[in-house]
C-alpha cells in the first residue's frame, strides 16, 4: 500500500503533474487547489505527506503551514515546500514555520520523489 | 520528527529558563520583604503589652530568614552570572523589551 | 588594665599599618598589577562603611533599649543587596556609562547636566552628614574615656577633646594623602579601599570574638543564652511596627543616598559582576555584624551596673570580665567603624563640594572661562583636599557645641533621614523618561525643608533653635504646624513622622513638578539615555557644529587630567582616526567623549559648562533633535535662537528621513517586482519540464495523454511567451520611446474591434455587451492601435472575472469638461476598496483562480499606454461592479457626427 500524500498547489497544470508521477510510483495522491479545503479535508484524507506550495489564492501557504503545526492531530506531518519566487528569505521563513523540505520549482520529478520518500521514511 | 524542530526549542528552552531565573530576582527581594515585615504584626493589639516575648525565637525567626535570602541570593547569583551582560561591550538587554540602538549613531558623522 | 600609653602606642601601631596597607595597595595598582585589589571579597567588604562606629558600638545600647529594633538597619540595606537585579544593577550600570562621581553628579547629570541641583544636593549632603562624622569622633573619644576612666593614670578631660583632634587630624591627613591622589574621582582609591576592606575584618573579628566571648564565655552556651535573652528586661519592650516598617524603609533608602554608599557601592565598583557576589557577600557580613549583640546587650544590662552606658557594653563588657585584650580589640573595631565611615564620607563629599560648589562658582567667576590661564587641576585639587579638612572640621565643631549629649543612635537616624531625600528624584530619574530638573528640585528641595524643620532642628533640643513653647504649641500657635506632629499627626514617633512627610511630601512635589514642567532638551536626552541604558551602547553626542581647535582641547584638557592622561588621549584617539600625532579630528563624537572623560574629573555639570565654553556651536544635533522628534513643535518654547535653528535642522532631518524612505520603498518594490517576474516565469517553466521530464521517461503513456501533455507543454510556453511579450511592451512604454501613430477614426469602429478581438475569451460563457452606438459616433484622433489594446485588455478582463450568474459588460460614451470618457461597468462583485488603489500595479493580480492566466501586467500596460496618449485610465468605483473609465486625449478629440 502506496503512501499518501496531500497536495496543495493552486496551477493545475503542475497539480495535474505532480499527480501523474507520484501515483505512476503508487503513491495515493490528494489533490486541493486550496488551503481553506485542504485542511477541511485533511482529517479524513489521514495523509503521510503534505506538499505544500507558497503562493495560493486566499491564504498562503506560509499561512496553511502555521495552521497545520498548530493543529493538534496532524500538527507533526512532514510538509514540504514548493515555491517559485526563489528568494532566499522565503526559504528561511518557511523553516522558521517548522517546514520539513523545501524545493524551488522548476524541480525535477525524480527529486521531489526522493524528498518525498525520505520525509515518510523518517516518520516510519 | 525532522531535527530542524527540535533546535529552537531547545533554545527555547534555555531562554526561557533566563527568563524565570531574572523573575526571581524580581521575586526574591519582595518575598525576603514581606518576611523580615512580619515583627510588624507581632506586638499588635492592645493584649500583652508588658508580657515578656519569646526573644529568642524571635531572633532566631529573623536570622533564619536572613540566611534563607543569603542564600537564595547566591544561588540566584551564579544563575545571573551568565545572564548579566559585561560592561564594556554591547548591552544586551536581557528583559527582551530592548530595541537596539539608533544604527545611525555610528562615530564620524561629521558636523551636520 | 591596659593603659592610656599602650591604648596610644596600639592606635599609633594599627594606624601605621592603615597607611602601609593603603600605600602599598596605590603603588601595586600604580604598577598594573590591580589583581585582588578589584576581586569582588574587597568590593564586598569595602560596602562595609555602612557599619560605623554608630552600628559597632550604639547597636547594643540601641538593643539594650528597644529589643530587636535594632536590626532594621541592617535588614533594609539587605533587602536592597537581595534585589540588586532591581536596581543596584541600573544605578552601576548608569554610573559606569555615564561617569558618575557622586550622588550629587547623578542627580544633576540626569537633570540635564543642571548645575543647581548638584549644589543642592551637596549641601544636602553635606548638612546630613556633618552630625554623622560628629558622631563617629564621638564614638571614638568615649571609649577613649573608658580606658581613661578605668586606667590609673591621671587622665584629665581636656584630654579628651585633644584626643578628638588628634583623631581629626589624623583622619584627614590619611583622607587627603589617598583621597586626593587622583583627580579622576571615578578612578578607583585602590588605597583607601584596601584599608577600608582591612578595617571591614578587624571590627567584624572584634564584634565576633566579643561575641562568642560573651556567649559561650560568659553566658553559658546557646541554650543558656536563649533563657536569659527571654527573662532579660529587653524582651518586655513591644515591638513598634510604624518604626518597624519605617526603620527598614529608612536603612535600605539610606544605602542608595547617603554619599559614601553611594561612593563604594557604585562609584568604586569597577565591575558590575562583583554586584552578584555582594548581593549575598554583604547581606551575611551585616548579619554576622548584627549577630550577637542582643546577647552583648543582655549580658551587659545583667552584669554592669545601672549607670553603665549600654552604648559602650562591647567594651566595658569584657574589660568588666577581665578580658583586656579582648576590649583592646573591640576597642579597635570600634575604632576602625569610625575612622572608615569618616575616610569615605569626607571623600565622597569633597569630591562633590569640589564639583557641584567650587567649581562652577569658580567658572562662573572668571569671565575669560576655562580655556585661558590658570591651572584647572589644581583649583580642583585643592578645593578637594580644602573641603575634606573643613568638612571633618565642621564634625568636630558639631562634636564640641552639640556636646554629644544625644544618644547615638538618634543621631544616625536623623542623619538617614536627611540624605533619603534624594531617593524620590534618584529613582524617578532611573526609571522614569518624564521626570524633570523641576520636579527634582521642589521634591529634593521641600524634603530638605521639611526634615529640618520636623527632624533636624528640634534635634538640638529645646530652646537652641526652636523654643520648647514652638515644640509644643507649634509656631504662632498654631497647632497644625507643630514639628513633631505636622497637620495634627501627634501619636506617632518623631523619625516615623517626619520620614512620612518628608516623603511623602517630597515625592508628591517631585511627581507634580515632573508632571506640569517641561524638559530642557538636553535633560530629555540624559533621561532617555539614564531610563534605557541597557537599550544603548553608544552614546548620543551632545555636541556638534565645533569651530574649536584641536589643540585648545588639549591644553584644557592637560589642565584637567594632567599632562599625561590628556596626551594619551588624544593620541589614543588620533590614532583611532587613522592620524599621526596627538591632534585627532574633532568629531561630535570625539567632543562627547572629551566631556564625559572631563565629567570623571569635575562632574557632569562642569564638563558640560566647560566644554560648552570652548564650543561655540549649538547645543544640540540634528541626531539629538531626531531622538526628541516626536514633540519638536515642544521644543518652541526655547529661546528663538534655538527655536530658528531646531526649525532649520529639523526640516533638514525630515528631509532626509523622507529621502530615505523613499528610497527604501523604491528598493523594496524592486524585490517584490524581482520575485514576481521570478514566480510569474517558473510557473510555466515548471509544468514544461515536469511534463517534458514525464514524457521522456515514460514509454507506457496512451497517445491521449501524450497529446494532452504535449498541448499542456505548447500552452505553457505560449504563456510565458506572452508574459515576455507583455514585460518587454511594458517596458517599452516605461522608458523606452515608444512612437505613437495618430489617425482619425470613429470611436465606434474602434470600440467594434477591441469586441470582436475578445470574442474568444471564454467563449462558452454567455455574455451581453451594452452600448449605446450613437454615442459613439464620434471622431477621435489618437493611436488606434494602442487604444484598441486598451480596450481589449478591458472588456477581456470583464469577460474573465465578471462573477455574475449573467454577465454583462456596458459601454458607455459620455462628455466630461469638453473631453470624451468611454465607461466599461460590469455587473460583477467588483474591486474592494482596499484593491482599487493596487489594480494598476505590476503583477497586482488579485488572487483569483481564473486569474491564472495573465500575468497581472494588463492593466499597468492599458495605464502607461493611456499616459502616453495623453489620456488616463482609471478605476471607477460606486457602479454596482466593476467600473474603468478610460478619458480621452484632449486636443485629438473632435465631434464628427
Amino acid at each position: 500500500m502506496g503512501h499518501h500524500v496531500l497536495l496543495i498547489e493552486d496551477e493545475p497544470n503542475i497539480m495535474e503533474a505532480i499527480r501523474f508521477f507520484l501515483s505512476r510510483d503508487g503513491w495515493r495522491v490528494s489533490c486541493h487547489s486550496d488551503g481553506a479545503t485542504a485542511m477541511a479535508e485533511i482529517g479524513r484524507v489521514r495523509p503521510d505527506v503534505v506538499v505544500l506550495d507558497v503562493m495560493l489564492p486566499n491564504r498562503s501557504g506560509f499561512d496553511v503551514l502555521r495552521d497545520l503545526r498548530a493543529d493538534p492531530d496532524h500538527g507533526a506531518l512532514p510538509v514540504l515546500m514548493l515555491t517559485a519566487k526563489g528568494q532566499a528569505k522565503d526559504r528561511s521563513r518557511a523553516e522558521g514555520l517548522g517546514a520539513s523540505d523545501f524545493m524551488t520549482k522548476p524541480f525535477s520529478n525524480a527529486e521531489v520523489r526522493d524528498k518525498l520518500r525520505a520525509l515518510v521514511g523518517r516518520v516510519d | 520528527m525532522p531535527d530542524q524542530r527540535d533546535k529552537p526549542l531547545f533554545l527555547a528552552r534555555q531562554g526561557y529558563r533566563q527568563r524565570r531565573v531574572i523573575d526571581a530576582a524580581w521575586v526574591l527581594p519582595v518575598f525576603g520583604a514581606f518576611l523580615l515585615l512580619v515583627p510588624v504584626l507581632w506586638d499588635l493589639g492592645p493584649s500583652g503589652s508588658d508580657a515578656p516575648r519569646r526573644l529568642a525565637e524571635r531572633g532566631v525567626y529573623i536570622f533564619g530568614v536572613w540566611a534563607l535570602l543569603v542564600g537564595g541570593a547566591a544561588l540566584l547569583g551564579r544563575r545571573l552570572r551568565d545572564v548579566a551582560s559585561p560592561p564594556a561591550d554591547e548591552a544586551g538587554a536581557p528583559q527582551g523589551d530592548a530595541h537596539r540602538p539608533d544604527p545611525a549613531a555610528a562615530p564620524d558623522d561629521g558636523p551636520v | 588594665m591596659p593603659g592610656f600609653n599602650l591604648l596610644l602606642q596600639v592606635c599609633l601601631a594599627y594606624v601605621a599599618v592603615l597607611f602601609a596597607v593603603a600605600f602599598w595597595a596605590e603603588r601595586r595598582a600604580r604598577a598594573g598589577r590591580v589583581g585582588w585589589l578589584r576581586s569582588p571579597l574587597i568590593y564586598t567588604l569595602s560596602l562595609s562603611i555602612y557599619c560605623t562606629g554608630w552600628t559597632f558600638y550604639g547597636a547594643v545600647g540601641y538593643a539594650a533599649r528597644s529589643g530587636l529594633e535594632y536590626l532594621c538597619i541592617y535588614l533594609g540595606p539587605t533587602l536592597v543587596m537581595v534585589g540588586w537585579w532591581v536596581l543596584l544593577r541600573k544605578l552601576v550600570r548608569v554610573a559606569r556609562t555615564q561617569r558618575i562621581t557622586s550622588v550629587a553628579d547623578l542627580i544633576s547629570s540626569r537633570y540635564g547636566k543642571s548645575a543647581l541641583l548638584g549644589g543642592l544636593v551637596t549641601l544636602l549632603a553635606v548638612v546630613g552628614t556633618t552630625p554623622y562624622i560628629a558622631l563617629q569622633l564621638q564614638s571614638v573619644t568615649l571609649s577613649f574615656s573608658v580606658f581613661a576612666g578605668s586606667a590609673e593614670d591621671v587622665w584629665p578631660a581636656p584630654n579628651l577633646h585633644a584626643t578628638a583632634i588628634w583623631l581629626a587630624v589624623g583622619m584627614t591627613a590619611f583622607t587627603i594623602l589617598f583621597g586626593t591622589r587622583n583627580l579622576d574621582a571615578n578612578e578607583r582609591h585602590h588605597g583607601v579601599v584596601t584599608a577600608i576592606a582591612l578595617e571591614a575584618l578587624v571590627k567584624l573579628a572584634a564584634l565576633l570574638a566579643v561575641g562568642v566571648f560573651v556567649v559561650w564565655g560568659a553566658g553559658g552556651g546557646l541554650g543558656a543564652m536563649a533563657e536569659r535573652i527571654n527573662a532579660s528586661p529587653i524582651a518586655a519592650a513591644p515591638t513598634d511596627g510604624s518604626r518597624w516598617l519605617a526603620l527598614t524603609f529608612l536603612s535600605g533608602a539610606a544605602l542608595l543616598c547617603l554619599p559614601r554608599m553611594f561612593q563604594v557601592l557604585v562609584v568604586e565598583n569597577s565591575d558590575e559582576r562583583h554586584l552578584i557576589t555582594a548581593s549575598w557577600a554583604f547581606p551575611l557580613y551585616l548579619a554576622l555584624m548584627s549577630l550577637f549583640v542582643v546577647p552583648i546587650a543582655v549580658v551587659g544590662l545583667e552584669i554592669l551596673p545601672a549607670s553603665a552606658n549600654p552604648d559602650l557594653f562591647v567594651v566595658t563588657l569584657p574589660m568588666a570580665l577581665g578580658q583586656d585584650w579582648l576590649a583592646l580589640l573591640a576597642f579597635l573595631g570600634g575604632f576602625s567603624s569610625a575612622t572608615s565611615m569618616v575616610i569615605v564620607a569626607t571623600i565622597a563629599l569633597s569630591t562633590m563640594v569640589s564639583n557641584h560648589v567650587v567649581l562652577p562658582l569658580w567658572l562662573r567667576l572668571r569671565p575669560e572661562g576655562a580655556t585661558v590661564s590658570g591651572d584647572v587641576r589644581e583649583v580642583v585639587l585643592t578645593s578637594r583636599r580644602l573641603s575634606i579638612a573643613a568638612l571633618i572640621g565642621l564634625g568636630y565643631l558639631y562634636y564640641r557645641f552639640s556636646g554629644g549629649g544625644a544618644a547615638l543612635a538618634a543621631i544616625g537616624l536623623i542623619s538617614f533621614v536627611g540624605v533619603v531625600q534624594v531617593l524620590p528624584a534618584m529613582l524617578g530619574g532611573l526609571f522614569w523618561r518624564g521626570a524633570t530638573r523641576v520636579g527634582a528640585g521642589c521634591g529634593v528641595g521641600l524634603g530638605f525643608l521639611l526634615w529640618l524643620y520636623t527632624l533636624f532642628l528640634p534635634s538640638f533640643g529645646p530652646d537652641v533653635v526652636f523654643s520648647a513653647r514652638m515644640m509644643a504649641e507649634g509656631p504662632w500657635g498654631i497647632a497644625l504646624l507643630r514639628p513633631h506632629a505636622l497637620f495634627g499627626l501627634d501619636a506617632l514617633d518623631p523619625v516615623v513622622h517626619a520620614v512620612l512627610w518628608s516623603m511623602v511630601l517630597n515625592t508628591a512635589a517631585f511627581v507634580t513638578g515632573s508632571l506640569v514642567s517641561f524638559p530642557t532638551p538636553l535633560e530629555r536626552l540624559q533621561g532617555a539615555q539614564i531610563v534605557n541604558v541597557f537599550d544603548y551602547t553608544a552614546s548620543r553626542r551632545g555636541w556638534s557644529q565645533s569651530s574649536v581647535e584641536a589643540e585648545d582641547l588639549l591644553i584644557t584638557a592637560q589642565r584637567i587630567l594632567g599632562a599625561a592622561e590628556a596626551q594619551s588621549l588624544f593620541r589614543a584617539e588620533a590614532r583611532a582616526q587613522g592620524k599621526v600625532g596627538y591632534l585627532p579630528e574633532i568629531t561630535p563624537d570625539f567632543i562627547d567623549r572629551f566631556e564625559r572623560r572631563l565629567a570623571g574629573s569635575v562632574g557632569a555639570a562642569t564638563a558640560h559648562a566647560m566644554t560648552g565654553q570652548m564650543i561655540s556651536g549649538t547645543a544640540v544635533s540634528v541626531a539629538d533633535l531626531m531622538a526628541v522628534a516626536d514633540e519638536t513643535a515642544q521644543i518652541k518654547e526655547y529661546s528663538t535662537q534655538l527655536e530658528q535653528k531646531s526649525r532649520e535642522l529639523a526640516r533638514t532631518a525630515r528631509q532626509l528621513r523622507d529621502a530615505n524612505e523613499k528610497l527604501t520603498a523604491l528598493s523594496v518594490q524592486k524585490d517584490a517586482f524581482l520575485s514576481q517576474i521570478s514566480h510569474e516565469l517558473r510557473t510555466p517553466m515548471t509544468s514544461i519540464r515536469a511534463f517534458s521530464e514525464i514524457l521522456m521517461s515514460a514509454d507506457d503513456l496512451s497517445s491521449a495523454d501524450k497529446t494532452r501533455y504535449s498541448r499542456i507543454i505548447q500552452d505553457e510556453a505560449m504563456r510565458l511567451t506572452r508574459l515576455l511579450d507583455a514585460l518587454l511592451d511594458l517596458n517599452v512604454l516605461e522608458h523606452g520611446k515608444v512612437t505613437i501613430a495618430p489617425e482619425r477614426a470613429l470611436l465606434r469602429d474602434v470600440i467594434d474591434r477591441a469586441v470582436l478581438a475578445t470574442s474568444a475569451v471564454n467563449a462558452a460563457g454567455a455574455f451581453t455587451i451594452d452600448r449605446v452606438e450613437s454615442a459613439e459616433g464620434v471622431e477621435i484622433h489618437t493611436d488606434l492601435d494602442r487604444l484598441a489594446q486598451v480596450f481589449i485588455n478591458l472588456i477581456a478582463n470583464a469577460r474573465k472575472y465578471c462573477d455574475a450568474p449573467r454577465p454583462r459588460l456596458r459601454i458607455r460614451v459620455t462628455r466630461l469638461d469638453g473631453r470624451l470618457a468611454v465607461d466599461f461597468i460590469d455587473n460583477g462583485h467588483g474591486i474592494p476598496v482596499d484593491s482599487q488603489a493596487l489594480i494598476f500595479e505590476k503583477f497586482s493580480r488579485l488572487s483569483d483562480q481564473s486569474a491564472a492566466g495573465g500575468a497581472g501586467l494588463g492593466l499597468a500596460i492599458c495605464r502607461e499606454i493611456m499616459a502616453k496618449l495623453g489620456g488616463s485610465v482609471t478605476y471607477l468605483p460606486g457602479q454596482g461592479g466593476a467600473g474603468f473609465r478610460v478619458i480621452l486625449p484632449d486636443a485629438q478629440a473632435a465631434s464628427a457626427a
